[in-house]
């Protein structure tokens, strides 16, 4: 078995973290190297009962879909799009398109190849909006710094 | 004669002695020594963060050789700060106050961080710290230790204020204390303002001349501001085709404020209930002002499209990048929708994300 490494939930510098009435969603980190130069970051969002977030594949004036934005790096290249569990599908005739959404939980993954053979640190941010049946919690960004060992 | 000067003498040594005393006593301050395992030669910086304006200021400057430093300083009471290192940027809170305090920090275990993206820096959180000698940074420590774990919001919160509370009952001039509380607000912003201000009154001191009693208060004022009974604050946004739209235009009439976004599922649900209130209300002296949340105004331009709401529609700014909106967040909702009912006056009469809660009130207004 390959190393698994879970990292920092949520770096919590008290210097950033700003106030928010409600957190229905948290998010955590992990990395494996699945090769000498290969790696897989994953992120969890672990969703309050009731709330859900959105898939990243919502077309515009639709939801507040998931977005991911990784910091540039000698260290790492990204391989190919972050992949994310099965949404629950549904057309959604307000926005006038299929929209996909998690409930209870949802993982992305990113496939990077690496570039070094130390530690590499996968940085970047996830802007998220959620909602349940009778309320939203505006976008919101949150950073993550992940350690591929 | 002699006895005269001897007594004079007497008096002045006297003086001297007691302006001596009062000048030592005021000129005691901290000595913080500390020792560092990782980083052997840099520099040591102290910063004071305010949590208003989000901003760190330098308090104290050190430089660090062989792993060893020493700083000292006055400060005007006790505050928690930041201790950070270079070469990288190792960093840990510390609370600092006038005494003799010593740390010791071992660089292994830290966690690192980047938030240059939102005009702050990176480096890492050190997890290897230990201060002696700060009462406060016991205290808190002392806090956070028993109130660590707990499952769900409710569990966490309540745990904290069964600490907080008998705490601050029998040190209510301590300025851990208030921290405390402060830090317990920043996570549980919706604690019920009685509840809060039950728990403000208990400060006496150096604890209620601190910044985190008077940010506290400066929120329970804010938060009061929109009270109903209150009047709601002018604001003037701009409308889809950019004319501006100024609340106060609308005086002589009742107002509902609705927050809403393209992008809010609910909000957009409860538009065709508006409708109908609108359409019963609206010869009778009633208005509605929708603000969205909305960032992209395209968005929002096909969502009012689609929704056709025969009623004032604003677009909210987003002045701050990464703050919360303008003027929805004046109004400590934290969610939308947010339904904001004023009278003829612009007063607040009901303020709520619950639909029902307007239209009772409207009800009322409207029986005749």
């Amino acid at each position: 078995m390959k190393k698994l490494i879970i990292a920092l939930a949520l770096v919590a510098s008290a210097q950033v973290l700003q106030a928010q009435i409600l957190r229905p969603v948290k998010w955590s980190y992990a990395a494996k190297k699945t090769s000498s130069t290969e790696a897989t970051v994953f992120f969890k969002a672990t969703i309050d009962k009731g709330w859900h977030i959105y898939s990243q594949n919502v077309g515009d004036g639709g939801p507040t879909k998931t977005v991911f934005t990784f910091s540039p790096s000698q260290q790492y290249a990204l391989v190919g799009k972050t992949k994310e569990t099965n949404p629950i599908v549904k057309f959604e005739k307000m926005f006038n398109m299929q929209v996909g959404y998690f409930e209870n939980q949802a993982v992305f993954q990113q496939k990077i190849k690496l570039k070094s053979k130390n530690q590499t640190a996968v940085k970047g941010s996830i802007q998220f909006g959620a909602c349940d049946d009778n309320e939203c919690i505006p976008p919101e960004d949150v950073n993550f710094n992940v350690t591929v060992k | 004669m002699k006895l005269k000067y001897i007594g004079l003498a007497a008096i002045l040594l006297i003086a001297q002695t007691v302006i001596g005393i009062a000048q030592t006593k005021s000129s005691i301050g901290y000595t913080l020594t500390g020792t560092v395992k990782g980083i052997a030669n840099g520099e040591v910086v102290l910063n004071e963060y305010n949590a208003k304006t989000r901003m760190s200021t330098k308090v104290n400057t050190g430089k660090l050789r062989n792993g060893k430093f020493v700083m000292k300083g006055k400060l005007s009471g006790p505050k928690m700060m930041s201790l950070s290192f270079k070469p990288g940027n190792w960093g840990t809170q510390i609370f600092m106050e006038n005494a003799a305090i010593s740390v010791k920090v071992d660089t292994a275990g830290a966690q690192h961080y980047d938030y240059t993206k939102y005009g702050s820096d990176k480096g890492a959180m050190l997890k290897n710290v230990k201060v002696t000698g700060s009462t406060s940074h016991a205290d808190f420590i002392g806090y956070e230790i028993k109130t660590k774990g707990g499952k769900g919001k409710e569990e966490i919160f309540n745990a904290q204020l069964n600490y907080i509370r008998p705490f601050i009952a029998k040190n209510p001039s301590s300025v851990a204390g208030i921290y405390m509380l402060s830090n317990h607000y920043m996570f549980n912003s919706g604690i019920p303002l009685t509840d809060l201000e039950k728990l403000m009154v208990t400060f006496s001191g150096a604890a209620k001349e601190s910044v985190y009693f008077s940010n506290i208060m400066q929120d329970i004022d804010e938060r009061r501001a929109v009270l109903p009974g209150n009047y709601a604050e002018d604001f003037t946004l701009l409308q889809g085709d950019s004319t501006k739209f100024t609340l106060s235009s609308t005086r002589g009439k009742y107002v509902m404020i609705d927050f809403w976004a393209s992008w809010c599922k609910p909000c957009r649900e409860a538009i065709p209930h508006w409708k109908e209130v609108y359409a019963k209300y609206k010869d009778k002296g009633f208005e509605i002002v929708s603000v969205t949340n909305d960032s992209r105004w395209n968005d929002w331009i096909k969502a009012m499209d689609v929704e056709q709401m025969p009623w004032i529609q604003t677009i909210d700014e987003f002045p701050v990048k990464n703050m919360p909106a303008r003027v929805v967040s004046k109004y400590k909702h934290g969610t939308i929708p947010l339904y904001v009912l004023l009278d003829k006056e612009g007063k607040i009469l009901v303020k709520s994300g619950n639909e029902e809660d307007i239209d009772h009130k409207l009800a009322e207004i409207f029986k005749n």
